[in-house]
Formats: structure tokens, C-alpha cells, sequence
């Protein structure tokens, strides 16, 4: 079995890495229409992927149900949602699935109606949380917790025009504190990001890294 | 020491109450438009009649207050412009709210001569890896996409004629919630070189900072503030204008909030220090 679970997709890992990588670099035609072959064999992995995704939400929520597990309820909800969804879709105002989309159908009706407001609700209880959060846990605890609380209070009157009414210095700070100390920072991380992936994926092509095949060793 | 009006049973009424205040009242504020967002602006507005503009549609109901009103004027101006809009979405749940965007806007009176095709297209949503999918998209946009969201073949469409790929589009702006922006930047904008501008919450703007001095986009409108700053430059006042009061009230009321935690804290401090 060694072959098949460690040889040969790590074979198949250091042919597809240079290959991926080196074609990267080759301005010939046929390197063009090769990584639009890859791109299109993705795309179809990506929409196998999906059909897997579905089956493991499926499994889940059903264990969850058989098992009487805590909350299973909320997965008839899952299951409820998934098949309504798919019905109106399917169904397309009785023009059937592989018709044009049509307009003021079943679908947009859930999709207006539910899922803009629900997803929209979700996100606006954003903004209680974090005024909540404001009070309670943000201390200047420290002289590093103090200057980011200051920042914090001048990026946020900054970005809004009622900063400039209160102080026309407001904006101009607030930007700069984007524009250098913060931009500092992230390109920092950014390339040690970058180096890191760049080093993993070395690795995992020359057979280092070899976690993603599963197994302990 | 506890702030004693701490309690979320004070704080949530509290705030609501500012942003009902906020969107009922309106108080005209000057808003003086950023250079980012102004430099968004100006570049559509220089691009030639015909150009294609591509808008990748890249979030969901869940960002769509801070989205949506820079989305729709983005569309407006191009429409204004006599560009040829191309819209998609790497969001399947945002698939047909970008198609309501494109739809509100078109149906416009001032609008009513341009065609769904012709001058602007919306092509839905598209599975698979970004980078992939990008990359297909500058080597073959019609084989990427054979259909438009209604599932109208591509091929025949006019607006694709003269854009056969990214390479024919003149300018690309990623309207983000999530991290779309720096696979379209990496593998859109810099690889097929073409002028890219990203339109995202105000949550991710700082990240985009270092995009944009670096010049790998040449714009960027972040979160309500930028869509209220493109709707002045249009002389148009939306959701983003509108929705400024409110913003301007919570930040205020949320650095209230911080100062009179942080007076408490040290007040709290002190008598604990007195007792020993």
C-alpha cells in the first residue's frame, strides 16, 4: 500500500508543483491554452467539491438529528431551508431548472424576503456587540493599549465628516495613521505571509510537508 | 469599577435609538470626498465611450449597507459614461443581489436606452478557485462564461464583440467583502495588466492600504463613508449620504462609550488602590 498512499502522491505533488510553477514562466501559445485547460479541470474539481460539501452538510445535520444530539432541532430547520430553496429553484416560476431564470419566482421571493433580511439582521448586531464591547473591554491597560485606543478614536472620528466639524485635523491624521503606521504593519505581515506559503509550498512540492496526506507520520 | 449603565439591556436601546435618530433626522454634513474614492471616480470618468468596465459583485446580503449604495452609483456613472458594464460574482449567495443591483439601476428612466447585452451584462456567479477562474477570464472570457445569469449564450451578445478577455477590459473593480480583492489584484489586475480599484467594507479598508500605495490599484471607496463620498461626487445623494448622520452618531456615541469605560477603569483602579 505504501506506493499508493505515500509514493505516488508524492510524485504526483513534486510533478504538478514544478509544472504549475514553470509554466508560470512560459509565453509560448500552448502554455496559454494549457493553464486554460488547468483552469477549467479546477473549476470542475471545484464544482465536484461542492457536491461533497453538500453530502457532508447532509451527513452532519442527519447525525445530529438520529443521535438527538444538543440543538438538534435547529437541523430540521437546515433541512427545511435546503429543500424550500432547492424546490423554487428546480421549479424556476414553472419553467423548470435549466430555463432562464425567472424573474419574481418563488426564489426571489425567499431570497428578498428572507435571506436579505436575515443575512442583513445578522451583520447589523455587529454594531451592538462592538458599542457593548466598547465600554466594557477596551482599557488602557498599558502604554501599547493606550496608543491603539488613541488611534482607534482618531481613525474612527477621522472617517466619518462629523470629524472634520469637530476638528479639521481629524481626517488628516486618521489617514495618515492608515497610510504609514498601519500600512507598515501589514505589509510586514504580508510578506512573512507570503515567505511562509512560499517556504510550505516548497515544501510540501520537494515531499517535506507531507501532513495533507493524512496519518500520523 | 463597573460602568454602572454597562449592562447591554441600557447599551443596545442606546444604540439604537442613535441610528433610528440618525436615518429619520437628516443633518446635511459637509462631506469632503477622499482621494482614493476621487480617484476612482475620475478614472471612469476619463475612460472612452465603449470601454469595459468589469465589476466583480464579491459579497452578500450581509455587507450589502455598506456595499450596495457604492455598487450602485458605480454602475450609474459607468452607465452615464456610455461604458459597457460587465458584472460577476465569486459569492454564490450574493449571485442575485448583484443581479437586483444591475437591475435597479438599468431600469432607470434615464436609463431606458441601454440594453442588457448591448450595453451592460451580468454574468452570475462562477465556482472554483479565484486564481483559476481569473485566469481563465484572461484567457477566454466567453468559455468561462458561456451564459449570463438568465442563461442567455454570451457568444452572441454584443457588449462582447470587441471583449474577448481581461485583456480587453480597461478597468476592474472588485466590490469586496471578503478577501476577493488580492486574488483579482495578483491574478487579474497585475498579470494581465490591467488598472484595478477595489470597493470594500470599512472593516477591510486598512488591509487595501498597502494595495493602493503600492499602486496596484489606483482606487479604493471603504465602507458607507466612500459611497457617501461617490454619491457627492455625482451630485447624487443615496443610501451612502443618507446613511452618514447614523454613522456619524454611533462613532461618536462609541468613543463615548470608550472614554467613560476607561474613566470608570482608572477611577476603579484609584479606590482599590486607596483600600490597600
Amino acid at each position: 500500500m505504501r506506493p499508493i498512499k505515500l509514493t505516488i502522491p508524492l510524485a504526483l505533488a513534486l510533478l504538478f508543483g514544478i509544472f504549475g510553477f514553470g509554466i508560470q514562466y512560459v509565453v509560448h501559445p500552448w502554455a496559454a491554452d494549457t493553464k486554460e485547460v488547468i483552469a477549467l479541470w479546477s473549476r470542475v474539481i471545484g464544482g465536484i467539491a461542492t457536491l461533497l460539501g453538500i453530502y457532508s452538510l447532509v451527513h452532519l445535520h442527519m447525525t445530529k438529528i438520529q443521535r438527538k444530539q444538543e440543538g438538534w432541532g435547529y437541523s430540521l430547520f437546515f433541512f427545511l431551508g435546503f429543500l424550500v430553496i432547492t424546490a423554487a429553484v428546480v421549479y424556476n416560476g414553472g419553467r423548470w431548472l435549466l430555463s432562464a431564470k425567472v424573474e419574481q419566482s418563488v426564489y426571489d421571493l425567499l431570497y428578498e424576503a428572507l435571506y436579505v433580511s436575515a443575512g442583513a439582521t445578522m451583520f447589523s448586531l455587529l454594531g451592538f456587540y462592538i458599542a457593548s464591547a466598547a465600554v466594557r473591554t477596551f482599557r488602557a491597560r498599558s502604554f501599547e493599549a493606550a496608543l491603539l485606543l488613541a488611534a482607534a478614536i482618531v481613525v474612527m472620528v477621522g472617517q466619518v465628516p462629523i470629524g472634520a466639524m469637530i476638528s479639521p485635523y481629524f481626517p488628516g491624521i486618521s489617514e495618515w495613521a492608515l497610510s504609514v503606521p498601519n500600512m507598515a504593519a501589514k505589509r510586514a505581515i504580508m510578506m512573512g505571509v507570503s515567505l511562509g506559503a512560499i517556504a510550505t509550498s516548497l515544501r510540501i512540492i520537494f515531499g517535506l510537508e507531507r501532513s495533507y496526506l493524512g496519518g500520523g507520520d | 469599577m463597573r460602568v454602572p449603565w454597562s449592562d447591554p439591556r441600557v447599551i443596545f436601546p442606546l444604540v439604537a435609538g442613535a441610528i433610528a435618530l440618525g436615518l429619520l433626522v437628516h443633518v446635511k454634513q459637509p462631506i469632503e470626498p477622499q482621494e482614493s474614492v476621487v480617484a476612482v471616480h475620475d478614472y471612469i470618468q476619463q475612460l472612452p465611450k465603449g470601454s469595459a468596465v468589469l465589476l466583480a459583485v464579491d459579497f452578500d446580503p450581509q455587507a450589502m449597507a455598506e456595499l450596495r449604495p457604492m455598487t450602485e452609483a458605480i454602475i450609474e456613472q459607468c452607465l452615464d459614461q456610455d461604458l459597457h458594464v460587465v458584472g460577476m460574482t465569486f459569492w454564490p449567495l450574493g449571485a442575485q443581489l448583484g443581479y437586483d443591483m444591475f437591475k435597479t439601476v438599468a431600469d432607470e428612466p434615464r436609463f431606458r436606452d441601454k440594453e442588457a447585452g448591448r450595453d451592460y451584462v451580468y454574468l452570475g456567479y462562477k465556482p472554483g478557485d479565484l486564481s483559476q477562474v481569473i485566469t481563465n477570464m484572461g484567457e477566454n472570457l466567453l468559455t468561462t462564461f458561456p451564459q449570463d445569469y438568465r442563461n442567455r449564450p454570451t457568444g452572441t451578445m454584443p457588449i462582447f464583440r470587441d471583449v474577448k478577455s481581461l485583456r480587453n477590459v480597461k478597468y476592474i473593480i472588485d466590490l469586496a467583502a471578503g478577501s476577493t480583492p488580492d486574488a483579482w489584484i495578483i491574478f487579474g489586475g497585475d498579470k494581465y495588466n490591467v488598472p484595478m480599484a477595489v470597493g470594500c467594507t470599512a472593516i477591510s479598508g486598512p488591509d487595501l492600504y498597502v494595495r493602493l500605495k503600492n499602486h496596484q490599484i489606483n482606487g479604493l471607496v471603504a465602507g458607507l463613508r466612500g459611497a457617501a463620498d461617490y454619491e457627492t461626487l455625482l451630485q447624487k445623494a443615496g443610501l451612502g449620504v443618507g446613511g452618514m448622520f447614523a454613522q456619524s452618531l454611533i462613532h461618536v456615541m462609541i468613543v463615548l462609550f470608550v472614554i467613560a469605560g476607561n474613566v470608570a477603569f482608572f477611577v476603579g483602579k484609584r479606590r482599590q488602590r486607596r483600600r490597600g
